[in-house]
């Protein structure tokens, strides 16, 4: 397409022109919360919500942090997104071996039964999921969480390992076994070191999954120590929702780590989200 | 099949069999007990009556005559099917049109392509909470947008975009848009890039103009994207409705006019904010199973698509 | 040193029987080729013997103990694949130690191992390198080093040479044959190449379709195979097949004709054909000469055919005239190099082509060998 379609500069200026302007659209908003989560108190914010703050009032996220609670909000979040990540990756990845590499008869039907999972999301069963949970006595829990929101990955992990685990050789394997290795050295010592890009895809997709989750916390958690962000942002409107400038910096708190995942690392996580997306 | 010996009298095979099995169950066991059981629950639980305590009652299809027979109830379901059939015009216009257009004009020599590519897509890996919350601060009647249409003399007084029950849907859904265009772009482009070559330069030698080239040329290809993007779209508009619970509550206001499907499920399952209204499970589930048929054709499709990757 | 039996060895995949019961002995340091088209079977079977796939029916010994219910670790076996399978992700040395650190070998024995194998095929300084860094050459000395490390009682290779250019493979073939040699060890070798399999083996199997066509020395079924696919497999160039025509036949005596003209009587048993039988006769390019003068027959045994040349290819070395006439569709002849220069050998130019009967050899309606 580009060798062929070169822009005259008349057309440059117009695509330009159309790119920036939903460039802007994306921009402002991000934009805006930055500026505004710095000002110093809601007039300002209303009263000119694109100019520049005249004092840069950092201290916004300090307060946001320590007395907003931010920081438990935080930390939750934090150890239910590795929580998450540490549980899926080792379990699918365990799941995905066998099923890609050991025929044995339900082989296929237990892949169905995972692929179901792909296709119908669990948000359509709150109901009984929540029955599940409770009686597993894991309501008001981050374990609690932890475990569905796991489960909640693992049909997508597991296909996507099984797919690149098929595609490595077999002869590795068999040579594994001539050699006298058993399944957990195999899939510790040999295979485990081949898949590590979908790893990182699989936990990349988790982490930000599991980051961003809003409706099984909602569900499962009612003490506001558990809180994740997604939930605490909400309490945090309670609180401050006449303080806009409070608002934009608790949301820039929450959406930094995964805008600075994304800035890091942007064609892993365009590549991994668009095949996670598309799978499911 | 394992004889009942110490482990260091296995044989290899059997150690190798065993292993193999506790390879494969912890994975099975979470995925089953959180996630494939209640699926199957949600079948289950659709033929029964469950106020959430005390016992289930199986009153068979009951649930789904009173879904579709009740007056409130019908009336409820049908207004959220609508809405949520609107709900899912207003992305699905947006992603295709926008998207193509976008993705057309990233696919030339423009400059600054990968910097666009990256901005545009970086809404995508935010949570649906944090664009709410940002989408409500800026179409808030105090807020930027309407203070810049004041500037621009556009409207003589602030929108409530939110607060009024017939731009609130809309509204949501372009917040919705506006953090999911980045993969529609992303996946038209691919779709775009993947347009053979040797057909453009077939075609530009066959004296063709730049837009027939799209035309006849880069159109047909892009067909696969689209529907992959409208079948992913219509699964996600039908099931998920963060944005609605999180911005207007399970009640969906203002008066039900943002209730999508999602939020019928949800005010149904666990009551409503306010308190009133009865919780029940199992018409829950009942209407989650409605949910599914109505989206079962694209979901087989989706199905078929990935078991053909396998 | 190992004796391997297999009895009746019968594999089913989806209801396509790949082995049909297999019988075959392996003596102690024997080296045995299984050899045979593409879907013969000849991998199937090594990878029963290796123990990573399992026989429907049947079993196999090794030394005397029945292992057909063993897994590979057991059997004492080690095994050279197709792609080398090298672990990408270790070094070579880390390769070479693998199946020793698996088993829980003091590190200074496995160090010691490890090193005198890398000795024994030349791969010292390369201990350090990845797989990937390595030429196809060497990845395939570091495969027969992991598997030598661990001292096996037998060795087996799945078509090692395959993916190698033709000149490594000379080289590679002349190193397992003093591989042979040096560690005295039974090895059973698969290929489709059968100058491998020729010049390697003290013992080649023949299977095609999942059976067992023939079982010997390279240079018996060289000269006496038993059936007409035997004969076509082994040699190179292969050999010419022609239909012939009995005309008597008795216990002791086979006379048959190609042209209905000259009749050619050959020394074999055909007491199960009769007259008018139409069958095959086969001769093996080497043994075929232009005929140095115009007698038609010279000797009892010589018979003299006239043909017409289609092209003749010139190698330095040898040369192959490809003829033909009404009755012979293909006749292929080698020739001595230097030798094939005194002649003219232009297209479209008649040929008289000298065959002796002792040569020749006959195979009946069901390409089984008339001996």
């Amino acid at each position: 397409m580009e060798r062929i379609f070169k822009l005259r500069p008349m057309e440059h200026l117009m695509v330009q022109f159309l790119l920036l302007t939903w460039a802007l659209v994306v921009a402002l908003p991000f934009g805006l919360a930055f500026m505004n989560s710095v000002k110093g108190n809601l007039g300002q914010v209303i009263r000119s919500p694109f100019s520049m703050p005249n004092e840069w009032h950092f201290e916004n996220y300090a307060i946001a942090w320590d007395q907003a609670n931010f920081s438990s909000y935080f930390m939750n979040s934090l150890i239910i997104s590795l929580g998450t990540v540490a549980l899926v990756v080792a379990l699918s990845t365990m799941v995905a071996f066998v099923l890609a590499r050991v025929s044995f008869r339900g082989n296929r039907v237990i892949f169905i039964l995972f692929m179901i999972g792909v296709i119908i999301p669990l948000r359509l069963a709150m109901a009984p999921l929540f029955v599940v949970v409770q009686s597993l006595d894991l309501l008001n829990s981050i374990i609690g969480i932890i475990l569905v929101q796991a489960a909640s990955m693992m049909p997508v992990a597991v296909f996507i390992l099984s797919t690149f685990f098929k595609n490595l050789s077999p002869e590795i394997e068999q040579a594994a076994r001539v050699d006298g290795a058993l399944p957990f050295q195999i899939y510790w010592r040999i295979v485990l070191p081949l898949v590590k890009p979908a790893i990182a895809t699989v936990a990349l997709l988790s982490f930000v999954s599991a980051w961003n989750e809003y409706i099984f916390p909602l569900l499962f958690l009612q003490d506001r120590d558990l809180y994740p962000l997604t939930l605490g942002l909400q309490e945090f409107q309670n609180e401050f929702a006449i303080q806009w400038h409070m608002m934009f910096a608790g949301l820039i708190i929450m959406m930094a780590p995964t805008l600075i995942a994304f800035m890091l690392a942007s064609k892993a996580f365009i590549q991994g989200l668009t095949q996670g997306g598309v799978k499911e | 099949m394992f004889a009942l010996q110490s482990p260091k009298a296995m044989s290899f095979r059997q150690k190798e069999k065993m292993q193999y099995l506790l390879l494969l169950i912890p994975g099975c066991l979470l995925y089953g007990v959180f996630n494939l059981l209640p699926l199957i629950g949600t079948l289950v639980l659709s033929f029964y009556d469950w106020p959430g305590i005390g016992p289930a009652t199986f009153v068979g299809f009951e649930n789904f005559t009173h879904l579709l027979g009740d007056e409130y109830m019908s009336n409820q379901l049908w207004n959220a099917f609508f809405q949520t059939v609107l709900f899912f015009g207003i992305c699905i216009s947006l992603f295709l049109i926008l998207g193509t257009t976008f993705a057309l004009l990233l696919s030339w020599n423009t400059a600054g392509k990968s910097a666009y590519k990256l901005l545009f897509f970086m809404p995508y890996p935010l949570s649906a909470v944090a664009v709410a919350f940002l989408g409500q601060l800026i179409v808030d009647v105090r807020g930027p947008l309407n203070q810049i249409l004041a500037h621009w003399d556009i409207i003589s007084q602030p929108l409530m975009f939110l607060g009024n029950e017939d731009s609130a849907l809309p509204t949501i859904a372009f917040f919705q848009s506006w953090q999911k265009l980045g993969f529609s772009i992303m996946l038209i482009l691919s779709a775009i890039l993947g347009v053979r070559s040797d057909l453009l330069e077939a075609a530009v030698l066959d004296g063709a103009s730049r837009w027939q080239c799209i035309r006849y040329v880069v159109f047909p290809v892009l067909a696969p994207a689209f529907v992959l993007i409208t079948i992913l779209t219509m699964v996600d508009v039908f099931n998920n409705a963060e944005y609605v619970l999180i911005l207007m509550g399970p009640d969906a206001g203002p008066y039900y006019s943002t209730d999508i499907l999602g939020t019928f499920q949800y005010r149904t399952a666990f009551g409503t904010s306010g308190g009133s209204g009865t919780a029940n499970l199992g018409l829950a589930a009942a209407i989650g199973m409605v949910i599914s048929i109505l989206i079962l054709p694209a979901t087989i499709y989706l199905a078929l698509r990935n078991m053909r990757n396998r | 040193m190992a004796h391997i039996v297999l009895k009746d060895i019968k594999k089913n995949y989806a209801k396509v029987e790949v082995l049909k019961g297999i019988n075959l002995e392996i003596c102690d340091n024997e080296f045995v080729t299984f050899v045979g088209p593409s879907g013969c079977g000849k991998s199937t079977l090594l990878r029963m013997i290796s123990g990573l796939e399992e026989a429907d029916s049947g079993s196999i010994h090794i030394d005397n103990e029945d292992v057909t219910d063993q897994a590979p670790a057991d059997r004492g076996i080690a095994m050279v694949f197709q792609s080398y399978a090298l672990y990408p992700q270790m070094s070579v040395r880390d390769n070479m130690s693998f199946a020793l650190s698996i088993a829980k070998q003091p590190k200074e024995e496995i160090l010691c191992k490890v090193d005198h194998a890398a000795k024994l095929l030349k791969l010292d300084a390369l201990m350090d390198r990845l797989p990937k860094e390595l030429s196809g050459g060497q990845r395939q000395r570091v495969a027969i080093g992991r598997a030598i490390v661990r001292n096996p009682k037998l060795f087996l290779f799945d078509e090692p040479l395959s993916n190698l250019d033709a000149e490594l493979r000379v080289d590679m073939r002349i190193q397992i044959a003093e591989l042979h040699r040096t560690l005295a060890t039974s090895m059973v070798y698969v290929t489709h190449d059968q100058v491998e399999a020729m010049t390697l083996a003290d013992k080649i199997v023949v299977l095609r379709d999942g059976i067992v066509e023939q079982v010997g020395p390279p240079l018996e079924l060289y000269y006496h195979p038993n059936n007409q696919f035997v004969a076509g497999f082994i040699g190179s160039p292969k050999m010419n097949f022609m239909p012939v025509t009995v005309v008597e036949a008795n216990n002791q005596n086979i006379i048959v004709t190609i042209d209905n003209k000259q009749m050619i009587s050959l020394a074999r048993n055909g007491s199960d054909i009769k007259a008018g039988d139409i069958i095959t006769l086969g001769i093996r390019p080497e043994h075929l000469r232009i005929a140095q003068s115009s007698n038609t027959q010279t000797s009892d045994n010589t018979y003299s055919l006239d043909l017409t040349i289609n092209v003749a290819e010139y190698l330095g070395a040898v040369s192959y005239v490809h003829c033909y006439n009404s009755d012979i569709e293909k006749l292929t002849i080698m020739l001595d190099g230097e030798e094939a220069l005194n002649y003219k050998l232009d297209c479209g130019q008649s040929l008289q082509v000298e065959l002796k009967a002792h040569y020749c050899h006959l195979f009946d309606q069901h390409q089984q060998a008339l001996k």
